[in-house]
């Protein structure tokens, strides 16, 4: 099973790539457009993103309220413990 | 600027990479595509984009404004594109399965329409199943076939329509549908799903531009039916279709379907001619019959050299040519010996050959011309000619140039002679769509295509003639014409249509821009044929000038729609 510190660095390059940002910081606050480049259609490819990188699917309603790092990493860490990786 | 790479992403997240490492410079060459339809596509850009560099061109997309395409099409309402892929989504349509509507396919036909005639292709994807008709008794089964016969029916027959059904068949419902995706950005589809379409896409675009194939060279023995038939006679031989022969007629069967849509075939076998045309005499099981094939070379020569020759006869590149063998080190020695030459790795268990022909895309063709049937037709039908009896036979030819102003009706063909034309071909000016349609919107142009035309068949538009005209003096800006058709003579009596044009002008003089390209060395003969000079001359473009009233003979008769 992945550790949590993996699984947050993991995420951590998964915001990197999708936002083009190499110095991208992983605030808990930030939410979606806080960051210019962090727009609903970024945001759609963060979840596809990360859906890939990490084998979890997200549904529709969740995708609408996981609107922080905060919240997607919470959902995240969640989903994986709940599968066991 | 360098070539694009790209690549053939498997997911929208790999297209996504793909897209940000690929040099998207926009050039002359550049394809200009808009994406528009009634659901969001924006998922299907890059995949479009990076497979489209992996096949060399590059490629802008823009997204038509969601739900509002069709205003678009009014001329001025949009930038010219050279492409318009227009997806009438069942997802879209229906929204998101909540509805059955009627769809105003008229309004689809009209808007499609007027894209043609400014200047565009128009690539139109069919509504795609939906998730709901995993029951096939839904009524959104009959709802969504209705809608797709309608467009069938309403659509010009110059629109390409598309399915996408194979891409859900080989993804699977599962991998396809995300309703999610459609909630939350209107995507009809999963956007690895997505990705596949838009890499689908990119072959048919890429193919349309310029086809991968343009003659196939075939094997005999073990490709075309099991078997030698040196060694075990034509009744030996494979061929039972509901056995192990039908793998060879299912063969026969793609190879035929070419051969009717523009693909001359050959023979290219190492075999005793007389036994080798033997099956396709005395089985009746045999699909392909031996007026299907415009060159049979049976003898003992190595194949490279029969599959040149092929190429020879019909006056392309052998980077157009397909060899077909069963023999990996006939494959091989092809190969090394005719670099560019396409030879597909045939899987080792013949049941498998068409199914991996078919994956490989290299015979796609989105659009099939008379022109390309007639072109097959021509092959069969013209043979070698004794020099000696040149001059009698052109003249025993009864042949008819027919010059017609460039129109909607004729100027797809004209931009796709002069994309195509890599040996006739004087300035190599490659017009998007929308410069073409300027071109020869202009009164004040000259812009013609030519028909030839003879006794025995009919070759279909062969050439193009661009110029313009400032007070007295010409200028040619485009001159091309098809191999086929080399000579004949046709070039100089293009030359002469244009030269009375010229005179019912008062204009006299005319001069062209000869641009060097690695093929068209032939070109400065005709224009020095012509009675033109070449005077200056810097980096591959020479300045050719005079007039036409030195012009030579030709046996041509000319006519003007």
């Amino acid at each position: 099973m992945s550790s949590a510190a993996e699984i947050s660095h993991r995420l951590h390059n998964v915001f990197v790539e999708v936002l083009e940002d190499p110095q991208f910081l992983m605030d808990p606050a930030t939410r979606i457009g806080d960051v210019e480049s962090w727009d609903s259609f970024a945001h759609i490819n963060l979840m596809l993103a990360i859906e890939s990188e990490f084998g979890v699917e997200f549904d529709s309603d969740e995708i609408g309220t996981l609107l922080s790092i905060g919240d997607i990493s919470r959902a995240l860490h969640s989903r994986l413990d709940t599968t066991g990786r | 600027m360098g070539k694009p790479v790209g690549g053939i992403p498997t997911s929208y997240r790999e297209a996504l990479r793909l897209d940000r490492s690929v040099r998207h410079e926009v050039s002359s060459s550049t394809m200009h595509v808009t994406l528009a339809g009634n659901a969001n596509f924006d998922f299907v850009s890059p995949g479009l984009r990076v497979a489209l560099a992996s096949e060399g061109i590059a490629c802008t997309t823009r997204a038509a404004t969601f739900g509002n395409w069709v205003t678009e099409t009014f001329p001025g309402a949009a930038p010219p594109s050279d492409v318009w892929v227009v997806w009438v989504s069942s997802m879209g349509a229906s929204r998101g399965m909540t509805e059955r509507p009627d769809i105003d396919v008229a309004a689809i036909a009209s808007a499609a329409l007027r894209l043609v005639n400014s200047g565009s292709n128009v690539v139109l994807i069919h509504p795609e199943a939906l998730p709901v008709e995993d029951d096939p008794f839904s009524p959104f089964v009959a709802w969504r076939q209705g809608l797709i016969d309608q467009l069938r029916l309403a659509l010009p027959s110059s629109v390409i329509q598309l399915s996408v059904g194979h891409l859900l068949r080989r993804l699977g419902t599962e991998r396809w549908a995300a309703s999610r995706y459609w909630e939350q950005a209107k995507a009809p589809c999963h956007p690895d799903a997505a990705t596949a379409v838009g890499v689908e896409l990119s072959f048919v675009l890429a193919r349309l531009m310029k086809p991968a194939v343009r003659a196939v060279a075939v094997d005999l023995d073990d490709t075309m039916w099991g078997g030698l038939v040196g060694e075990v006679g034509p009744a030996g031989l494979d061929l039972d279709p509901d056995g192990t022969g039908r793998p060879y007629l299912a063969l026969q069967r793609l190879l035929v379907d070419l051969s009717e849509r523009g693909i001359p075939l050959g023979v290219v076998s190492k075999n005793d001619e007389k036994e080798a045309r033997r099956p396709f005499v005395e089985r009746p099981e045999m699909i392909l019959r031996l007026d299907d094939f415009v060159r049979f070379d049976a003898s003992w020569s190595p194949k490279y050299e029969g599959i040149a020759a092929f190429a020879r006869q019909l006056n392309v590149g052998v980077d157009s040519v397909c060899f077909l063998d069963d023999s990996p080190r006939e494959r091989d020695e092809a190969k090394r010996m005719l670099p560019g030459l396409i030879v597909p790795d045939l899987p080792k268990s013949a049941g498998a050959r068409v199914e991996h022909l078919v994956s490989s895309r290299y015979f796609l063709q989105p659009r099939v011309r008379e022109e390309d049937r007639l072109r097959v037709e021509f092959f069969k039908r013209t043979a070698p000619l004794p020099e000696q009896d040149l001059s009698t036979y052109l003249a025993e030819l009864e042949m008819e140039l027919v010059a017609m102003p460039i129109g909607p009706s004729n100027i797809e063909r004209a931009g796709s002679l002069l994309h195509k034309t890599n040996q006739f071909n004087a300035t190599l000016w490659r017009p998007s769509a929308a410069e073409l349609a300027a071109f020869v919107t202009d009164s004040r142009n000259y812009a013609f295509t030519f028909r030839l035309r003879d006794r025995v068949t009919d070759a279909g538009i062969i050439g193009v003639l661009l110029a313009t005209v400032k007070e007295s003096q010409a200028a040619i800006e485009a001159l091309v014409l098809s191999c086929r058709v080399f000579g004949r003579g046709v070039e100089i009596a293009m030359a002469n249509h244009l030269h009375s044009w010229l005179e019912s002008r008062d204009v006299g003089s005319v001069e062209t821009v000869f641009v060097e390209g690695p093929r068209n060395a032939m070109v400065r003969d005709a224009l020095t044929a012509f009675g033109l000079r070449a005077s200056n001359s810097d980096e591959g473009r020479t300045t050719y000038c005079g007039d036409f009233s030195c012009l030579p003979s030709h046996h041509l008769s000319i006519k003007e729609l």
